[in-house]
Order: C-alpha cells, then structure tokens, then sequence
C-alpha cells in the first residue's frame, strides 16, 4: 500500500479495486493537464476522478511499480483538494446567497416596524384618493403624491411632490432657469431688507411677501396658490414668529379649502384638509404658542373627534386670551358631545353673560346645529343651548321651537328642564336671571 | 445648461480622482463608471421609499413629535437612502468572485454614493438654486461617499467571513453604520441652530478622515511586486 504521508493525502479514497487496462498513464505533465482540465468539473465529478486515479495507483502499487503507484496517489490527492475547495466555494456561494436573503428580510422588517408602530392618523387616510381625484378631475397619480403635510422649511431632503411638479413645469414651459421676473431682480429680498432697513417705523415687524401673497390668494378664494405661496415662504423663514405666522396663514388655506356650504347652510369639512390644516396649526403653534391658532387647533381637533385634545387646545388658547368668546363656544360644544353638561353650559353661559356680537351667536348655534345634522337624536341638550343662544340673539320664535324641542327629549335630567321652562316663560330675560 | 453641469461635477470628479487611486485591474473605471450611473438610478427608488414613509406613516420632517422627526431621518431618510445605494452593491459587486478585498468595497460603495449624490445634486438644483447647489457640491457629495463607504468595506469582509451568522453581521452592521452616519448628518442639518450645522460639517470632515485611513490600509501597494491583489477569479 502507500507510504503513510501519500495514504495521509488520499485518506478519503476507500476500497482498492483495480484499474481497467489500457487507461492513461498518469503523472509528469499529463497529470498537471488533467489537474486543470479538472477544474472545471463539478465537485463529484472531481471526487470520482480522484477515486479512479487512486485506485490506478492501488493497480500500479500491485504491479509492483511504485513510481507509477506514488504518482497516481499524489494525483489523487490533488485532485480531492481540488474538490475540496470547489466544494468550499460553492458553500461560500450559498452563505453569501443566504445572509444577503436575510439583511433583505431584516430590511423589510424594519421598516415594517416604522409603518407598523407609528402608522399615519387614521382621519388622514379617510378621504378616497381615488374618489377625490375624480371629484376634482385629477389623476390618482397627483393624489398620491401628496403626503397631506405641509411642506417643511430646512429640510435636507427633496419630496418626490416637488419633483414631480418641477418636472412638470419643465415639460410643459421648457423652462430651465428661474423665471425672468425673479431672474431680473436677484436682488429684490436684499434690496427690500436694506429699504426697510432705512425707512421702516422702529418696532414694526419686517414686510413678508409670501405672507402677504398667501392672504391674497385666500381672499380671492384660491386656496392652492395660498398654500403654496406659504410654503414657498416657509423654505426661507427662521425667525420663529415668521414660521408661526406662514404656518397659521397655511393652515388657514387647508382649512379652508376642505370648507363647503351645504344645502341647509351649514358646513362640510374634507376631513382630509381638517387634517393638514390641524398639522400646519401644530408647527405654528411650536413656532410661537398664541391665542388664535391654539384656538383654531382645537376646532380642528374637535372637527377630527380627538376631544381631549381639543379640550387642551381651547383652554390653553383661553388662558392666553379670554376674549376669544369663540373658542369658548368650541369648548363648551367639546364638552356637549362628550355629555359633560355643567361644564358645557358653564361655557355657553360666560359667553352670554358676555353679550357677544350677534355673529358670534349665530356661530355657536350653527355649530349646534351642525352637531345635530351629524348625530340626529344624540345631543338633545344641543337644543337647549341652541335656545339660549337664540334667545340672546333675540330671536324668540326659534328659540321657543328649539326649547320646546329640547322639553320633548324625556331622557334629560331635571335640572335641565327646568332651566328650559324658565327660559320658555320669559324670553326676554337676562341669562343671569334663569 | 451650465447648473447641471456644476451639479455633476463634483461627483464626477471624486470619481475620476478615485479611479486615478485605484491601482488594481477589479474594479476597473468602466465598472466604476456603471455603478455611478446604477448609484444615481437608487436616487429615484429612494425618492419612492422616502415618499411612502412620509405618506403613510407618522414620521415626516416637521412632525410635532420631537422622536417622530429624528427617527424620520434615521429610519427614514436614512435607511431608505443606504439601502438602495446597499441593493447596488448586493446586485453588481457582492456576487462577484473577485470581489474579495475591504478596498474594493471601498471603492464599489464611493462610486455608487457618488452617483446617488449627483443625481440628487440635480433634483435640489431645481428646488434650492445655486447657492445651495455649491454647499451641497461641496458638503454633501463627500458626505455621501462618507456614509457608504463603512458599507462597502463590510460588505468586502462578509464576503470573506466563514459561516453565514458572521456574513449576516458584517453585511447588517455596515448597513447599520451607515444608515447612523446618514441619520445624524440629517438630523443636524435639519435643526435651525448654526452650531448643529457645524457639527454636520465637523462629520464630513471626520467621515473623510475615516474614508481615508480605510483607503491607506487596504489599497494595493506598488512594490514592485506587478501582482496587484483582486485579479479575477
């Protein structure tokens, strides 16, 4: 047999058949030729071929040529490294193949884990993009572009939005620089900061031309271009008054534009705008905590059914300006639809003990009437204070219909009634005095 | 027609510069010049991803949420970014057989992050201007090569690990090196104060640093020898 260190390279090779005769003879530069031809086999096939040339050697060996014998063996043994390694590399292949399948997986998981643990408020997604666009004679395509968030000052990023609409404008016009009224004055936001700079009245606030656009816009009724023009300006504001104001006027654009008017006067909201509208009045207020857009706020909250956070809003709102009689009115609406009573008659009556505008009484029982609209049955005591609210505005005929109404509604409790009752046996009397 | 060429330029020219360093025949400058070219094709597909995240989830840039902002430029931005520049490299230069060097990778990955950053030089031409434009050839072209290169040399050295729990960790820990490089440079950009700006320039520079050391280690010598590593296999 093999010495021991050639048995030690062809230990793997069992058995000792004998080899045909006639086969090849082996070893010298045939043997490296085959070695490379061998190569390009695949991993058993070169095992066998390594098996065939060891049993070669075990014929030789018996023939009693050694040399021939010792050849053959070291061939052999080559030839398993070979094999060995291809097999080796064909491992490696398959981890690779492996762990890239698992980072992919794991990739996927993560980002799973973002849209499952902080998924979009589900008001945002209540509006039918598909139904919108056909509403509004737009492709779903642009709908779906709109992340429903205002765009943000900043940013190191570039939304796929923004892309597609300079794309757009680049298809359509040709235009490849900034348009020529910009392009001819470059200087115009230098120029006018250096003009105010001279002659504006000490203590006046800078002159913001995306703010001023942005109004204009809304009082024309173009709600798109305002909030567009708002956005544009919020790229370049730092100061955070500045910030406060472009998203309140941006708010205000959304808000507006998901406002209709229905048939019976009251309104519609696109929930989807009351959306956006609620995200634009949060950076505003984050910019600068004020009354007003605190107030706004809380409407919108309210309008989305997050009462909580609608009652949070219009308390701080009020806190910061008690004249907002308003926001008072959405309070004590906030506390009607969550049946706390007291608290929402405590609400309407600071504002009548206030003598408010007619316009603001005529706001709050609109907005009585729109909850009723929505929830026929639900809040009778909406009736009551829509009575009272009617009375303070003088409007007794309606305010006898709604206080009777509100009588007829068994399920009220008693102290209730009996405000109504005095209410209904003098109509002209002081809220103070019921 | 002159912006656009000053949008390309920049990575244009690392990238020559890169393939002018190179010393090895893999890879070569036409396969850096493909994977450029691959690396800016990503930018469109990360453009896709960031957009789906800012849609239906709740992270956006200006989310009210303090958390909600920085994980949407970690989670977001950030791995939206890496991983496509990271689809790439796993399609183009992980199954080659002569990829098995930290170098190679480190040139792979800058030539795919430096077509990434050219392509998206070009969209923030047409959003920003010029000014912004020349920051941004000089701060985040660099930048981006900066984030993927931890990536392409991890990628080199799964290549090389044994056994498939150690691949998955090289491969996983460049990724996730990256994406904190990328997520941090947002994240201190997107604040208004000048001094956290600062420390996004400071990153780049340190980013470089790093970059460069890799390089210095793992580059083929010339010495004399005339057998540069990474032959083909």
């Amino acid at each position: 047999m093999a010495p021991p260190d050639e048995q030690r390279d062809a230990a793997p090779i069992a058995g000792g058949e004998s080899p045909a005769r006639g086969e090849p003879s082996p070893g010298g530069e045939a043997t490296s030729l085959e070695l490379k031809a061998s190569a390009s086999l695949g991993v058993a096939a070169l095992r066998e071929q390594a098996r065939r040339t060891y049993r070669r050697g075990n014929r030789y060996f018996e023939l009693r040529i050694p040399n021939l014998a010792l050849a053959e063996w070291r061939q052999a043994g080559r030839i398993w490294r070979t094999a060995d390694a291809a097999s080796r590399g064909s491992r490696q292949r398959i981890g690779d193949l492996r762990a890239v399948v698992l980072l992919l997986l794991t990739v996927l998981l993560i980002l799973n884990l973002v849209y499952g643990l902080f998924p979009r408020d589900a008001a945002d997604q209540s509006v039918n993009p598909a139904e919108e666009a056909e509403e509004e004679g737009q492709s779903w395509w642009v709908h779906w572009l709109d992340t429903g968030h205002p765009e943000a000052p900043g940013a190191p990023s570039v939304t796929l939005r923004e892309w597609w609409q300079r794309v757009q404008r680049r298809w359509r016009t040709g235009e490849e620089e900034p348009p020529p009224a910009i392009a001819a004055r470059p200087d115009l936001d230098e120029r006018w900061g250096e003009l105010l700079a001279r002659y504006r009245t000490r203590g006046a606030e800078p002159l913001d031309f995306h703010l001023l656009a942005g109004y204009g816009f809304i009082g024309t009724g173009d709600f798109r271009k305002a909030a567009h023009a708002f956005e544009e300006g919020l790229h370049g504001a730092r100061m955070p008054r500045q910030r406060a104001n472009l998203y309140q006027g941006l708010a205000n654009a959304f808000y507006y534009e998901g406002y209709r008017t229905g048939a019976d006067g009251l309104a519609r909201y696109d929930l989807g705008q009351v959306r956006k509208a609620a995200g634009a009045y949060e950076r505003s207020v984050a910019a600068e905590a004020r009354a007003l857009p605190l107030g706004n706020l809380g409407w919108m909250y309210f309008l989305l059914g997050e009462y909580e956070r609608a009652e949070q809003a219009s308390l701080r709102a009020l806190s910061l300006d008690k004249s907002l009689y308003y926001v008072r009115l959405n309070l004590g609406l906030t506390y009607l639809v969550q049946d706390r009573f007291e608290e929402a008659y405590a609400a309407y009556r600071a504002v009548l003990l206030s003598q408010p505008d007619d316009e603001v009484l005529s706001g709050g029982i609109d907005d009585l009437r729109t909850v009723l609209r929505d929830h026929p049955g639900r809040f009778p005591f909406a009736d009551l204070m829509i009575g009272l609210l009617e009375r303070a505005a003088g409007d007794a005929p309606r305010a006898e219909r709604s206080l009777r109404k509100f009588l007829h509604a068994r399920e009220m409790a008693r102290p209730w009634r009996r405000l109504a009752e005095r209410a209904l046996q003098n109509l002209t009397a002081p809220v103070g005095d019921l | 027609m002159l912006l656009p060429v000053v949008a390309l330029a920049p990575a244009i020219g690392l990238l020559w510069l890169l393939a002018m360093w190179n010393r090895s025949d893999w890879p070569n400058g036409g396969l850096l010049a493909v994977l450029m070219c691959l690396g800016g094709s990503s930018a469109g597909l990360a453009l896709v991803l960031n957009h789906s995240v800012e849609k239906y989830s709740a992270l956006w840039s200006d989310a009210p949420a303090l958390h909600l902002r920085l994980l949407f430029w970690v989670l977001g931005i950030g791995l939206n970014e890496e991983f496509s520049k990271l689809l790439v490299l796993l399609a183009l230069v992980y199954p080659r057989r002569s990829f098995t060097e930290p170098y190679q990778g480190l040139l792979t990955a800058c030539a795919v992050a430096l077509g990434f950053a050219a392509v998206e030089n070009l969209v923030y031409l047409e959003r920003y201007g010029t000014p912004t434009l020349l920051v941004r050839s000089l701060l985040t072209v660099p930048a981006h090569a900066g984030f993927t290169v931890p990536l392409g040399v991890c990628l080199a050295y799964a290549r090389r690990a044994e056994g498939l729990l150690r691949k998955y960790l090289w491969l996983v820990g460049g990724l996730t090196v990256a994406v904190t490089f990328h997520g941090a440079y947002n994240i201190w950009l997107s604040f208004d104060q000048e001094w956290l700006n600062r420390i996004a320039y400071m990153q780049v520079v340190l980013m470089l640093v790093l970059a460069g050391l890799l390089a210095r280690f793992e580059l083929p010598r010339n010495d004399g020898a005339g057998t540069p590593r990474g032959q083909e296999g």
